[in-house]
């Protein structure tokens, strides 16, 4: 009897097993068109235009295509999309979202929100401002080297990020901490479209800056590397200096950043704040076109002093501009204030914006060590 | 009535596994921001003595459990009102445990599928446990803690580079007490919620001590809580945690190595369905034993599959929804008081007193036979 029992489960038991290893809602990879990237637009009359890149897997080559979508909001968009395609969108492997500067003036509430709150989409998902008239002309380029657009533009963030430090190039989830964090704003890579050669690509171009209420302006890509010396995330690129005593057809010397610290430091001088910037960077000789070989009479002394106090100089006017015309601390200072001096932020904290930050006192220091001079001794030339 | 016993590693692992449970997607208090992982270090501490009193139970009883200890206490009327509400909590705790689960997976992963079909599987899988016994459940966490304590260092250790110890700083902002909030919130839920074991597990190894298990099982399961939490406040910053549902998942989405190995969130769900599988078990079996003793039937096991029917029912009803099952959360400190700290505590004074007064009349009765005072 109970051996019967036994031989009567088996059935069940098979029968659990085919329909509990399947899911609800399961998608073949055929079925499934996948999103690659997106570009938010606002049409003229207030609504979304969303352009979704889809990649599309031939025989024998990747291409992409692209759909657009109205909305009046961007997952109305994402949704509306389906009505175009035949199969149904797959957000998981969406890489880039770029907005037009409309939308980034309205604020990065409803990307953020859709973008934090959607199950498919990624905190690795990376924001891009475009600062051509729409946000989809930067879908409509050609690549260079592959057709996918959304993963060329991605690719490029990223080695300007690792090699060139360009632009300042946050995770979603960086963003969202930067606009939940009280002293800080958000500051997003800028892209524009060029002509190189026959074809129109894509190129990073600075860094958008963001005050609490939305994009206010932009910084070109030398503002961009000092805001990375502040931020404390150089993690390359490069320093041209000019050699200002030498009398080269071009006295410039471009050394390479091998490592940068960045240490942030408010004191209180006589009542009044004062914001101690001190980066100290390790930077090897990549080029030197004065002929000068700044050793003995012009040591690497002379040429350190130089490069600081260019580097010093850069970093001092873009805070000065930023104060000046934008008023929103992308460079968090405020946070700074924050955690160290968490009372006296208490008292400053709800006036930041009022004048706070606007007239803080920045005092930057650099210290900048020539460790290594590649594989020359000396410069085959003079230079002049 | 249980052949086997557990020995001190297995019900520290059945512990932990348990601690790890809900809150290990849930977040613990994460409402305190930067303050997180300090509110759990409070909760920690503020749960030790209780702990030990949980502990000292253990040891006082021996053989019996504490539903033989209420009857003991309290006398068979008021003993099995106290072992109803006891029984009642550990029954709606393996719901919420339950329903916590089925919640996430259909938030992340499995928007369509019935919370049913998930409490479903869960339950049922529970219910298996279950009857094969408390014992059986430390052996199997006794294995299965290695991967769960492995994986959860594996994600730690990948999420460095993405710290920013800035974003605990500067502690304590908001003065003192968001930290006793976040101490309590965390004493309540998960730490003190071990006294379901005084109701689950009825004997240890001889040889295991009762302190051990507890003090070694809440100490280490609040410092990989302590340290989860550190991992996603240093990853997600402050504000961003205390606005976030699932705060450890989505810090673990950030984390690639290379661009090849990424996604690791899902390998983090299945290792908290594993903790949150072993508290639901371990309240169902604290529900069952109890139900058995209140109403006469000598071995939990025969009941255990429709008492974990009913608990896979009350998960699905117990909320209408996912707001109200995080909204619930700041008031189940209050609703958890008396069956945590109250009766237990009642039930310890009364047992130290009688075991007290029994030694002494033991004593005496040793004095007055002529025999030497041990």
């Amino acid at each position: 009897m109970k051996k019967a029992g036994k031989i009567l489960c088996l059935p069940l038991i098979i029968a659990f097993m085919a329909s509990m290893s399947g899911c609800w809602n399961y998608r073949d990879i055929e079925d499934i068109a996948v999103a690659v990237g997106m570009a938010v637009d606002k049409t003229d009359d207030g609504a979304y235009l969303l352009t979704t890149e889809i990649a599309h897997p031939s025989d024998k080559e990747l291409k992409s295509y692209r759909i657009q979508a109205k909305g009046k909001t961007i997952f109305d968009c994402m949704r509306n999309t389906g009505e175009k395609l035949e199969n149904k969108a797959y957000w998981s492997n969406a890489q880039v979202m770029i907005l037009s500067q409309e939308v980034a003036k309205e604020g990065l509430l409803p990307v953020l929100d859709i973008a934090e709150r959607n199950r498919e989409l990624r905190p690795t998902l990376q924001l891009i401002v475009s600062r051509e008239k729409t946000a989809r002309e930067l879908l409509e380029t050609q690549g260079i080297a592959t057709s996918i657009l959304s993963a060329e533009l991605a690719s490029i963030l990223k080695n300007s990020e690792q090699n060139i430090s360009r632009a300042r190039v946050p995770a979603l989830y960086k963003v969202v901490d930067d606009i939940c964090s009280e002293g800080k704003t958000v500051s997003l890579p800028a892209v524009k479209k060029v002509q190189d050669g026959n074809k129109e690509v894509n190129e990073l171009d600075g860094t958008a800056v963001f005050s609490q209420q939305g994009l206010v302006g932009f910084l070109s890509d030398e503002e961009s590397k000092a805001l990375l010396f502040i931020q404390n995330e150089i993690r390359g690129g490069l320093l041209t200096v000019r050699d200002t005593g030498s009398a080269a057809k071009n006295p410039y010397i471009t050394l390479e950043i091998r490592n940068n610290e960045t240490i942030m430091k408010p004191e209180r001088i006589n009542g009044s704040l004062v914001m101690h910037i001190t980066m100290k960077s390790d930077v090897v000789m990549g080029e030197n076109d004065t002929g000068r070989a700044y050793d003995g009479e012009y040591g690497s002394g002379y040429l350190q002093r130089q490069a600081q106090a260019m580097l010093e100089e850069s970093v001092r006017s873009l805070v000065r501009r930023v104060q000046q015309e934008y008023n929103a601390d992308i460079f968090g200072f405020g946070s700074v204030v924050r955690s160290d001096m968490p009372a006296l932020w208490k008292e400053i904290g709800p006036d930041w914006y009022n004048g706070g930050f606007r007239n803080l006192t920045v005092n930057v220091t650099s210290q900048i060590r020539i460790i290594d001079n590649g594989l020359l001794k000396e410069p085959v030339g003079d230079g002049a | 009535m249980e052949k086997g016993r557990m020995t001190s590693w297995q019900g520290i692992s059945l512990i932990v596994m348990f601690l790890l449970g809900s809150q290990a997607v849930m977040g613990v208090s994460s409402e305190a921001g930067a303050d997180t992982f300090l509110g759990i270090v409070t909760g920690l501490v503020m749960a030790l003595p209780m702990v030990l009193v949980y502990a000292r139970l253990k040891k006082l009883q021996t053989e019996k459990d504490l539903f033989d200890m209420l009857i003991w206490v309290f006398g068979r009327w008021a003993g099995k009102i106290c072992i109803a509400l006891l029984t009642w909590y550990a029954l709606h705790l393996g719901a919420l445990v339950l329903r916590n689960f089925t919640e996430f997976i259909s938030a992340v992963t499995l928007p369509e599928t019935p919370q049913m079909v998930t409490a479903l599987l869960m339950g049922l899988t529970a219910v298996w446990a279950a009857k094969s016994g408390a014992d059986v459940m430390g052996r199997w966490s006794s294995i299965y803690f290695v991967f769960v304590a492995f994986t959860l260092l594996v994600t730690v250790l990948l999420a460095m580079p993405y710290f920013d110890l800035q974003n605990l700083r500067p502690a304590a902002y908001n003065g003192i007490m968001p930290l006793i909030n976040g101490g309590t919130s965390a004493f309540a839920m998960p730490f003190a919620e071990t006294v379901v074991f005084l109701m689950a597990v009825s004997a240890f190894k001889r040889e295991a001590n009762p302190y051990r298990v507890f003090f070694g099982g809440v100490t280490l399961g609040g410092v990989i809580l302590a340290l989860l939490s550190l991992r996603d406040t240093l990853v997600l910053g402050g504000e961003s945690l205390a606005k976030r549902y699932y705060p450890s998942y989505t810090a673990v989405k950030v984390i690639s190595l290379g661009d090849f190995f990424q996604r690791f969130e899902i390998i983090v769900g299945g290792v908290f369905l594993l903790c949150g599988f072993v508290k639901a078990a371990v309240c169902l079996i604290a529900a069952a034993r109890g139900i058995a003793k209140l109403s006469g039937i000598g071995d939990y096991r025969k009941i255990t599959a429709p008492v974990g029917l009913l608990m896979i029912i009350f998960s699905v009803i117990v909320y209408s929804s996912m707001m109200q099952m995080f909204n619930w959360l700041p008031f189940y400190k209050y609703y958890a008081l008396p069956f945590e700290v109250l009766l237990p505590l009642i039930v310890w004074v009364v047992a130290e007193i009688r075991a007290g007064s029994g030694k002494k009349r033991k004593a005496a009765k040793g004095v007055r036979a002529g025999n030497p005072v041990a």
